[in-house]
């Protein structure tokens, strides 16, 4: 479960302090695909950054399970990051000059899985997106956004975490490529019961997911 | 795929850029490199100088020099007794000798101690002479006699193969001296002037003596000459049991000062003087010390400048690739993880720079240091120079050119040897040179990527 409360992040920025996140108070369940919505600027990305521990809020506490990750010192948020999440980005952020299966093996060498368990689960996770071999051992910037966006998903399930943090993860995608790439994670969070928290602009996505929440000026406007 | 071969990998990125810090990296390592290799030359010819040319100590009947002054003469006696003084490492004894070409009338006041005046010999001078050798009274080519006038030529009787000043000779064909009586060495333009080549023959006072080797020691005076077996010299002039002076080799340039005592006290200080080699050498090693001076500042000058270059492109990678440290750290990377994955990437850039900088050491070390070199000795050569013209120009005119090649040979001798540096790249100086690219490359590529590593990772994908 995750629980967030009196979460506020404010930095300055041009000589003005700016609060893209205050006060927001929310739980959600285990195993559940919540979605955050909002308008541009209205602090989705903030939240989800602090949500992942890659950035460190003003305020507020964030509790995975009984820990408040907001206490961690800097080597156990890397751990938890290492461990319990796994990120999907609107711009995927592969490592460019690494196949699609190094990609993926990555978090997994960070984790001190060995090589030949790496390359196992790599191949299992690539193909449980939906890449064939040929596509597997192909370096991620000769793949389509939609294939680079599938193998961001199984780099993210690498070391079998708990939540998923998807920034716009179809942001960059054409209309149907997107549905697909929705469906797959929420496929992936019914069949691993992983909770996955996507922030999208897609209200049409936005409604199929479990839980949603409403971001407007940094504060929380609403959720179902 | 490890830390170590993601590094490796990272490499192969940009080739340009790569290849060009790589030639970059080359030059700046390669010429440190370089200067390490001089810098070691210089320490050997320094060890070189002290062990073969600063630790000679000349004895000469005191109040005589060679074939001028007075005094009462070496024995043979002396010789041995020098031997058996502590620290001495050689003793060489010489007798010079004035040869006069037996058709032609003598310049000077040439007289061998006994009065029996220069020995005869079928040899022509390889050395006219011209209007500076005319000054000493003539000033005809022809004599009172009607003869025609010709310069002596020098000879000496040695016991090894080493010159009045205990410089070894440089033959340039045939063999060294054996010690078997009747042979000689002749000088490169007395053999060509007289037709001679290994196995001929020429007389002294009507022996014959044959051509065993022929000496090169880069002056048309010098090469006017022959050296015998000593005893041969002492048969020659009928001075048997006499040497002219002793050359004696000490163990070590530091036992020089004591040495010198322990002669003079063994030999009576009123029977000989006794004079070092130090001073000459020691003028030539400060020339070389400063050399070294130079390399180590060059070495430390090019060693910071390949640092300087390593930190500045791997800022420009680190920056580059910020949002990827952001991904890296956000996907679990430690500090540790990502400082070594760039690391190994400067690593391995300065490794390629090292490996090409190693080539360019070994071509152009012996270059380096020779320049280094020269262009430090011209103006201590210069002032060597000047002091032998000095000495040179009133000597010919006495007619004793003996003392003149003992002091100016002496100096010649030296400034060659130092001059003449050989660099050989060692095992040992290429791994300390190796290391410290290697250090530079760590601390080069470590400090912008940990401090790119120390950001949040919001911050660094943020202000992408």
């Amino acid at each position: 479960m995750l629980t967030v409360k009196s979460l506020t992040k404010k930095f300055s920025s041009d000589g003005h302090d700016v609060t893209p996140v205050n006060d927001v108070n929310f739980i959600v369940p285990e195993g559940v695909f919540a979605a955050i919505i909002g308008k541009s600027g209205s602090g989705k990305s903030t939240l989800l950054a602090l949500l992942g521990a890659l950035d460190k809020p003003t305020d507020g506490s964030i509790e995975v399970g009984k820990t408040d990750i907001t206490k961690l010192p800097d080597s156990k948020l890397t751990e938890y990051r290492r461990h319990d999440i796994g990120f999907v980005f609107q711009q995927y952020n592969l490592i460019p000059n690494l196949t699609a299966l190094e990609n993926v093996m990555l978090p997994m060498e960070f984790a001190g899985v060995k090589l030949l368990e790496r390359k196992r689960r790599g191949v299992e996770l690539l193909e449980k997106v939906g890449l064939d071999h040929d596509k597997q051992s192909r370096r991620s910037n000769r793949l389509s956004g939609g294939e680079q966006q599938r193998v961001a998903i199984a780099r993210a399930l690498a070391n079998e975490p708990k939540l998923i943090l998807a920034d716009e993860p179809t942001g960059n995608l054409d209309t149907e490529t997107g549905k697909m790439i929705f469906d797959l994670l929420h496929d992936l969070s019914r069949s691993n019961n992983v909770t996955i928290i996507a922030v999208t602009h897609d209200l049409e996505i936005a409604g199929k997911t479990d839980m949603a929440f409403k971001l407007k000026d940094g504060k929380l406007a609403s959720g179902k | 795929m490890s830390v170590v071969m993601r590094g490796i990998k990272n490499t192969s990125r940009n080739w340009i850029r790569s290849g060009a810090v790589v030639f970059i990296l080359a030059i700046g390592i390669g010429l440190a490199l370089s200067m390490l290799v001089a810098n070691q030359a210089v320490n050997n010819k320094i060890a070189e100088l002290k062990a073969n040319m600063g630790n000679t100590l000349i004895v000469n009947p005191a109040g005589g020099k060679g074939l001028e002054g007075g005094g009462e003469p070496l024995k043979s006696s002396d010789v041995e007794a020098i031997k058996s003084v502590s620290h001495v490492a050689a003793v060489d004894a010489a007798m010079p000798m004035m040869l006069q070409n037996q058709d032609s009338e003598s310049l000077g006041m040439i007289r061998m101690k006994n009065g029996s005046g220069p020995l005869k010999t079928n040899l022509q001078s390889s050395v006219d002479p011209g209007t500076l050798g005319m000054r000493g009274g003539s000033l005809s080519a022809s004599g009172e006699d009607g003869k025609p006038v010709s310069l002596p030529i020098q000879g000496a009787g040695i016991t090894g193969n080493k010159d009045q000043s205990g410089a070894e000779l440089s033959i340039v064909e045939g063999s060294k001296l054996t010690g078997e009586e009747n042979t000689a060495l002749v000088g490169k333009d007395l053999a060509t002037k007289n037709n001679l080549s290994i196995g001929s023959t020429f007389t002294i006072n009507d022996t014959t003596v044959k051509v065993v080797g022929i000496f090169d020691r880069e002056s048309k005076f010098e090469n006017n000459g022959v050296f015998v077996p000593l005893a041969t010299a002492q048969k020659l002039t009928g001075l048997s049991d006499e040497v002219s002076f002793i050359v004696a080799t000490v163990d070590s340039i530091d036992n020089l000062e004591s040495t010198l005592d322990a002669i003079k006290n063994k030999l009576g200080a009123d029977k000989v003087d006794v004079t070092s080699s130090q001073q000459n050498v020691e003028t030539a090693i400060s020339s070389l010390e400063s050399v070294k001076t130079v390399s180590v500042v060059g070495f430390v000058a090019a060693m910071i400048a390949a640092g300087v270059i390593t930190f500045l492109i791997m800022l420009v990678i680190v920056r580059e690739r910020r949002r990827e440290i952001g991904v890296l750290k956000a996907i679990g990377g430690s500090n540790r993880t990502i400082v070594s994955q760039f690391m190994v990437e400067g690593l391995v850039l300065v490794a390629l720079g090292a490996l090409v900088g190693t080539g360019f050491a070994l071509a152009s070390s012996n270059g380096i240091a020779n320049a280094l070199v020269s262009s430090n000795m011209s103006s201590s050569s210069d002032e060597q120079t000047s002091a032998g013209k000095m000495g040179n120009g009133p000597m010919v005119r006495m007619g004793g050119p003996g003392h003149a090649v003992t002091l100016g040979g002496n100096l010649k001798d030296t400034s060659n040897l130092v001059k003449n540096v050989t660099t050989s790249v060692g095992a040992t100086t290429l791994l300390y040179g190796l290391l410290a690219a290697l250090a530079i490359g760590i601390v080069g590529s470590a400090i912008p990527a940990w401090f790119i590593a120390k950001i949040r990772p919001a911050e660094v994908m943020r202000g992408e």
